[in-house]
């Protein structure tokens, strides 16, 4: 086999994947929050996302970062996937377990509520999560993040 | 049997001190697992799993667990049980330990996951692919993977602000490469040239003082990842270094599912080999998919030593495959696909020296396989 050919079908394919991409999101239900003491306030959509598959563990000034999700099944969640990640929780859930049974991680804390979620962000200064947009916060000592494209 | 029984006694233990645990323990211990079953039926030659008469023999299961003992400490071990056909085997796929220094940065030792390509490092997991089986070009003990090495490894990942970005592996030890050589089964490359009766010889070729490492790419198109890979190490009781390397491509978004690998295996003038394969599935909606694959491999021997020309169809390998799945979620899948093949590399009857001897090599083979797969 001429790896000559196998170059141009690869290009060729990547070409492709660039034409056939049309990402249609929904408007987002949710907000990202991290503690109150985290002197974070704003951050990119695509930080967000790597630290929620633990493509980055640290936040900028070096201290490890620590996600929750919602479950699995949550509405919130399947926006804050399609929205953050860009994918569906199906498809993020085949990459924790390609993560998993390839012994390169586990997936994030997952917890059942936003009440949880809530409770989990204020008791740990390094956490983030998210809630609906509609979520009362001040009970906890959180802030909401503005998450910038 | 001391090794299984050994293996045995680990999981029991495992189980009984976990058995009411849920799968995260207070983010200390993960338990993971995966399994599948399938039947599979040919034409003739027994091909993945499948027989002439039909085979209901090929099933497997894993335990994975993994524990952070320690912030940047992580432990990760994996048991592998299989029946395939008359043969069962348990075996320790990995158990190593990685200290994060930073996500640039991990230190792993012990017997790790081989990272080659795409699917090495998930080598048995069904929920992760279309086809119940890996194209057999590259996955299917032609010598060119190994499921883990033994020794000391590098990882780590950086990304850019601009969506770029790149995930490396280096790593040294030794390694176990599996292979066939179906002309082993007719006697060549022995002494007298002779026909023995037989059907494929499968051998472990252990490699010594083997280095190797893989790249991986994520460019700003959404879900499209491409990289390198390769390794080699010299060959116990051989003169020539194995040497391979292998080109991947992946892209995952919405309903498609695109990957294409080729790889090339160097072992001098005695062993030659490449293989490609393209493999596409389209999600029809939440639970049907349908795929298709091709596979190609080709092998050159040292005509001094072996002589090829009994059959050359042993060299040769090419499967055309159609599949439908129905996911039930992520973790369950029900797959039936049909593959026709050309070539006797990897679809062999029964007896290959009787076949080659009489001239009964059937080199097309077409046959179905249909099993469910899961993961937890």
């Amino acid at each position: 086999m001429n790896v000559t050919i196998y170059i141009v079908a690869l290009s060729v394919t990547c070409f492709w994947c660039s034409q056939i991409q049309a990402q249609k999101t929904p408007k987002p239900a949710y907000k990202v929050i991290v503690n109150a003491l985290n002197p974070v306030s704003s951050m990119k959509k695509d930080m967000v996302s790597r630290l929620f598959l633990k493509k980055a563990t640290r936040w900028p000034n070096g201290e490890k970062a620590t996600c929750v999700d919602l479950a699995s099944d949550s509405p919130v969640r399947k926006r804050f996937s399609k929205k953050i990640h860009g994918r569906e929780v199906s498809a993020i859930k085949a990459y924790w377990q390609k993560k998993i049974f390839s012994g390169r991680g586990v997936p994030v804390l997952e917890l059942g509520s936003e009440a949880k979620v809530l409770q989990y962000v204020h008791d740990n200064p390094q956490a983030v999560g998210y809630v609906a947009a509609s979520t009362s916060t001040a009970k906890y000592k959180v802030k909401v993040v503005v998450i910038e494209n | 049997m001391k090794v299984r029984t050994g293996y045995l006694f680990i999981l029991a233990a495992l189980l009984s001190g976990t058995a009411n645990l849920p799968a995260q323990v207070d983010k200390k211990v993960d338990i993971h697992g995966f399994g599948a079953w399938a039947y599979g039926r040919t034409d003739g030659n027994k091909y993945i799993g499948g027989t002439n008469n039909g085979s209901y023999n090929q099933s497997w299961f894993a335990l994975n667990v993994a524990s952070t003992p320690y912030p940047n400490l992580t432990v990760n071990a994996q048991t592998f049980w299989v029946q395939d056909g008359d043969k069962e085997e348990v075996e320790l796929d990995f158990a190593f330990a990685e200290w994060q220094v930073s996500d640039l940065f991990k230190f792993r030792v012990g017997r790790v996951k081989h990272p080659f390509g795409i699917y090495t490092e998930i080598f048995d997991v069904g929920t992760l692919r279309p086809f119940f089986k890996l194209p057999q070009g590259i996955y299917g003990n032609a010598g060119f993977i190994s499921e883990s090495y033994q020794g000391l490894g590098i990882t780590g990942s950086y990304y850019s602000s601009r969506e770029w970005g790149i995930t490396y592996d280096i790593y040294g030890g030794g390694i176990g490469i599996e292979s066939e050589n179906p002309f082993e089964s007719l006697g060549n490359g022995e002494d007298d040239g002779s026909i023995e009766e037989g059907g494929e010889e499968e051998e472990t070729s252990p490699l010594r003082d083997m280095i190797g490492g893989r790249v991986t790419v994520t460019i700003p198109i959404h879900g499209l990842n491409f990289g390198f890979s390769g390794y080699a190490g010299d060959e116990e009781e051989a003169d020539h270094r194995h040497k391979v390397y292998g080109f991947h491509a992946e892209y995952l978004s919405g309903a498609w599912t695109l990957r294409s690998e080729y790889a090339n295996l160097d072992e001098g003038h005695e062993h030659r080999a490449d293989a490609f394969y393209l493999e596409g599935a389209y999600n029809l909606n939440e639970h049907w998919q349908v795929a298709v694959r091709y596979d190609w491999f080709d092998a050159e021997l040292d005509p001094e030593n072996v002589n090829v020309s009994a059959a050359p169809s042993l060299l040769e390998h090419e499967d055309f495959a159609l599949g439908l799945s129905y996911w039930f979620n992520t973790n369950f899948v029900l797959k039936l696909s049909y593959h026709i093949v050309s070539g006797n590399h990897f679809a062999l009857p029964e007896d290959v020296a009787d076949a080659v001897a009489t001239g009964d090599l059937n080199t097309t083979t077409r046959g179905i396989l249909a099993g469910g797969q899961f993961s937890f």
